[in-house]
């Protein structure tokens, strides 16, 4: 039995209230009025002439056939369930469970998944599916798949701390389906997102959370000092309330260890900058000092990019002006060979090791002025970040060829090892030397060649990493976005990454009061506001005919 | 069921004054009774000249007509028509049915017997009361003399409801009684379960004048005036178990009318098929307004 508009309790409740007026207007239809008269055997006289029934007699009134049969067809069409926009899903049930942050809340989600299980086991296994709030919408239950399986299928399934994403799945609701919402009370304003023919329900929302706080930025950047090991970490957080939070609310830990930050900067709206963190790599992690019922957003944490000093081994006839940038750049050292990370030789020395190469050749050769080559797939991509990377991009070519009186060329190739060539002639040259471009390429390039750990400057639960944010980290699919799971450590490839949840609209959405809690339309109308306009003139016109039966102008 | 009515209710003085100006004649009525204001077949006192005839030893000298005789030489005397009372019986219908309603009928019956009684005592005639249910009782005879007018009103207000309606019976046995032919006057609504042709038989046998006094009301002719008459009802007269069980509905509505119209119509042929008076007299308005309109000139002859 399916109960498309009313919960069970509801039904259960207007049963008997129905039948108790059933019944009070039969006892009103067959009581008979006691009247004494008289003129009783007048009456009795005109009964017992009354024509004699026959199967069929002549038709006369044809007023109260057609009202009669206005309100047969009326509740013939109610019976229809007509709904607004009702295509091929009309009347079909959509559950959804938004096992996102908004359930990660104390009891919540165990609530949620109980009300799901009950309510799934009211509608017919053909009318049903069920759907998890996850990034892909997976189906949990199958249109007409036992629901016996959805209690076994839910016990795999936890809330994940991550945004909600509701209000991007509800516009692909197939119109005029019903759907049942169960998660947390931000929901409310994402129904509307749902077409006009869809009926949305709350089968669960979370309690909401009125003093929530959270934290909902923690990012890093280079540090401003320019220095290659150390990085700057911004920290965001919130009130729902709209109090500020202030920095002595806030916990750091590092590597697992209370961490007392030193370059503490308070910003503007409740932001706060940590200056010089040595870029070792480590895990930091924010955290709120006095919890609350949402503890989703009480704490967020980060991988700190990797930066050791570079070890260079320089070939001993390396031109001077490149020594002195080594010598000069604090992010670089020269080593030997068995400690470098780089080499940088001219094109006649011969090798000796494998590493990642600056070559000066000469313009003799033939090559290119300059020429990149890197590993596998990334020489296909798009060169820009490469160039950007190596100082390739800020240098004025034009000015050197004039200057060289040659053409200067820019020549990309895969190989097997990272290396970056160019023409002695181009590092000999005065203009180019004395600029501030030389000490740039060569610094850079350096340190494109060490091949440094990709890192993420900022890693929210549900959010695809924005392309060129982390350098060496491609998509998986090529045009396509690498999208960061739950909040809790992860990996991207090879890369380790620290996810957390930095979601502004959940930790706002948690303190949200849900004032229509159990049902709530999607579109200004119900989409069943047909069945309720049948329901409302059959009653009128059966209004009408018991007023026309009582002045005994009905049959 | 609703009482009749008390004397304080019934005995009004200005209602009876009200009945002065009224008289209550028949053509004939039958010679033996009272000296009186009816006209009879006797001949003897009185001041309403009829006829001669020859003179007898024993005739009143005064009434010899002494120019005939100096015409004729033989003495004749002058006949006079002897006036003598009218004996009035009152069938009076104390069904139940007549109890039923508000106001109910009886109300208006006791108050046209009172008044029918009290008229024809002022004109010196004699009034014999006979309620009637399921038997006929006799509650007075001959009473007359205009100051008993209270002792009528006494005797119509003790009665009480009976039974059920047995008109037709009651005719008979009134019939059976050989009383001094005079004037029947039935108050009822004609209501009996043997049928209004058996009572008009039963009535026609009786050896004297009739007056009928239907106690109607507006409902009778046309229900839809009563505003309990609609859906489904159950329909009582009162006087017995016997419950009719009905759906109103247009069709009986007109049935019933017909029906009435038929019971109306028959009584009505009956009335002047014997020459007999019919007084209809509407029981939730004025018995008097009623009466007076039957009474042309102040006088009801019959």
């Amino acid at each position: 039995m399916t109960f498309a508009g009313l919960s069970p309790l509801v039904l259960a409740i207007g049963a008997p209230v129905l039948a108790a007026i059933l019944f009070a207007l039969q006892q009103l239809r067959v009581r008979h009025k006691t009247v004494r008269l008289p003129a009783a055997m007048l009456w009795a006289q005109a009964a017992r002439e009354a024509p004699a029934r026959s199967l069929r007699e002549r038709f006369r009134y044809w007023q109260t056939f057609l009202l009669a049969l206005a309100i047969a067809l009326l509740l013939w069409l109610g019976a229809s369930l007509p709904r607004f926009g009702g295509t091929g899903e009309a009347g079909f049930h959509i559950f959804y469970l938004d096992n996102s942050a908004v359930l990660s809340g104390r009891g919540s989600f165990a609530a949620a998944r109980a009300a799901l299980l009950a309510d799934v086991a009211a509608i017919p296994d053909g009318r049903r599916e069920v759907r998890l709030g996850d990034a892909q919408g997976t189906l949990l239950l199958a249109r007409g798949e036992n629901v016996a399986l959805l209690a076994h299928r839910l016990g795999t399934v936890s809330a994940q701390a991550r945004p909600s994403g509701f209000a991007n799945w509800a516009p692909h609701v197939p119109d005029g389906a019903v759907l049942h919402y169960y998660g947390g009370p931000s929901a409310l304003d994402a129904a509307a997102s749902a077409p006009k023919g869809v009926m949305v329900s709350y089968g669960y929302l979370a309690p909401a959370v009125p003093d929530n706080r959270g934290i909902v930025n923690l990012g890093l950047v280079p540090a401003a000092s320019g220095d290659w090991t150390k990085a700057d970490l911004l920290v965001e957080t919130l009130a729902a309330d709209g109090s500020p939070v202030p920095p002595s609310d806030l916990v750091f830990t590092r590597a697992g260890k209370p961490f007392h930050p030193r370059n503490l900067q308070p910003l503007s709206h409740n932001r706060l900058l940590l200056r010089g963190l040595d870029a070792d790599g480590s895990v930091v992690r924010a955290a709120l000092k006095h919890g609350d019922d949402f503890p989703a957003d009480d704490s967020a944490a980060i991988h700190l990019p990797s930066r050791g000093p570079i070890g260079v081994a320089l070939a001993p006839d390396v031109p001077r002006g490149i020594r002195s940038v080594v010598e000069a750049d604090p992010a670089l050292y020269p080593a030997p060979p068995g400690k470098a990370r780089v080499l940088i030789r001219r094109a006649q020395d011969k090798p000796g090791t494998a590493l990642p190469e600056l070559v000066l050749t000469d313009a003799a050769s033939g090559s290119d002025s300059f020429l990149l080559a890197w590993p596998g797939e990334d020489s296909a991509a798009d060169p820009a970040p490469q160039l950007a990377a190596t100082g390739l991009s800020g240098i004025d070519t034009g000015a050197l060829a004039d200057s060289l009186h040659r053409r200067v060329t820019l020549g990309l190739k895969p190989a097997e090892h990272r290396s970056v060539s160019v023409w002695n002639e181009i590092i000999a040259q005065p203009d180019f030397r004395h600029s501030s471009a030389m000490p740039l390429f060569v610094s850079r390039s350096l340190r494109w060649l060490a091949g440094p750990q990709p890192w993420l400057p900022f890693a929210k639960a549900g959010a695809p990493v924005p392309e060129g944010t982390a350098p060496g980290l491609r998509p998986l699919v090529p045009g396509g976005e690498t999208v960061l799971p739950a909040a809790g450590e992860a990996r991207i490839g090879t890369l380790p990454v620290q996810v957390s949840l930095l979601d502004r609209a959940t930790t706002l959405g948690a303190a949200h009061k849900a004032e229509e809690p159990i049902s709530h339309p999607s579109g200004t109308l119900p989409a069943d506001w047909p069945f309720f306009l049948i329901c409302l003139a059959a009653g009128l016109l059966l209004a009408f005919e018991w007023r026309l039966y009582r002045r005994g102008q009905m049959p | 069921m609703n009482p009749g009515l008390r004397f304080e209710e019934l005995f009004d003085p200005a209602f009876l004054a009200r009945l002065e100006p009224f008289t209550l004649r028949i053509a004939q009525a039958q010679k033996g009774g009272r000296l009186a204001d009816q006209r009879t077949s006797a001949r003897g006192q009185g001041s309403d000249f009829a006829d001669f005839k020859p003179y007898v030893a024993g005739d009143d000298l005064r009434a010899i007509d002494w120019n005939i005789y100096r015409r004729l030489g033989r003495a004749f005397v002058k006949v006079f028509e002897e006036r003598q009372d009218m004996p009035v019986y009152f069938l009076l219908d104390l069904s139940r049915s007549m109890f039923l309603e508000n106001p109910p009928r009886i109300h208006a019956a006791l108050r046209a017997t009172l008044a029918l009684g009290a008229i024809a005592l002022s004109q010196h005639d004699s009034v014999s009361l006979f309620p009637f249910s399921d038997n006929m009782t006799m509650e007075a005879r001959g009473i007359s003399g205009r100051n008993n007018v209270i002792q009528i009103a006494r005797r119509l207000s003790g009665l009480e409801a009976m039974g059920g309606t047995a008109l037709a019976d009651s005719a008979s046995k009134l019939a059976a009684m050989k009383l001094r032919q005079g004037l029947v006057v039935v108050v009822s609504d004609f209501f009996d379960e043997a049928g209004l042709d058996s009572v008009l038989r039963s009535l026609g046998r009786l050896p004297h004048r009739l007056l009928l006094v239907q106690l109607t009301r507006a409902a009778d002719a046309d229900p839809s005036l009563d505003p309990d008459l609609w859906g489904d009802v159950a329909i009582e007269n009162g006087e017995n178990d016997s419950r009719i069980e009905l759906t109103i509905t247009p069709q009986l509505l007109e049935r019933y009318r017909s029906a009435y119209r038929t019971f109306n119509d028959t009584l009505v042929d009956f009335v002047r098929g014997r020459g007999t008076g019919l007084i209809q007299v509407d029981a939730g308005k004025d018995v008097l307004d009623a009466l007076s309109q039957h009474f042309t000139g102040g006088a009801l002859t019959l």
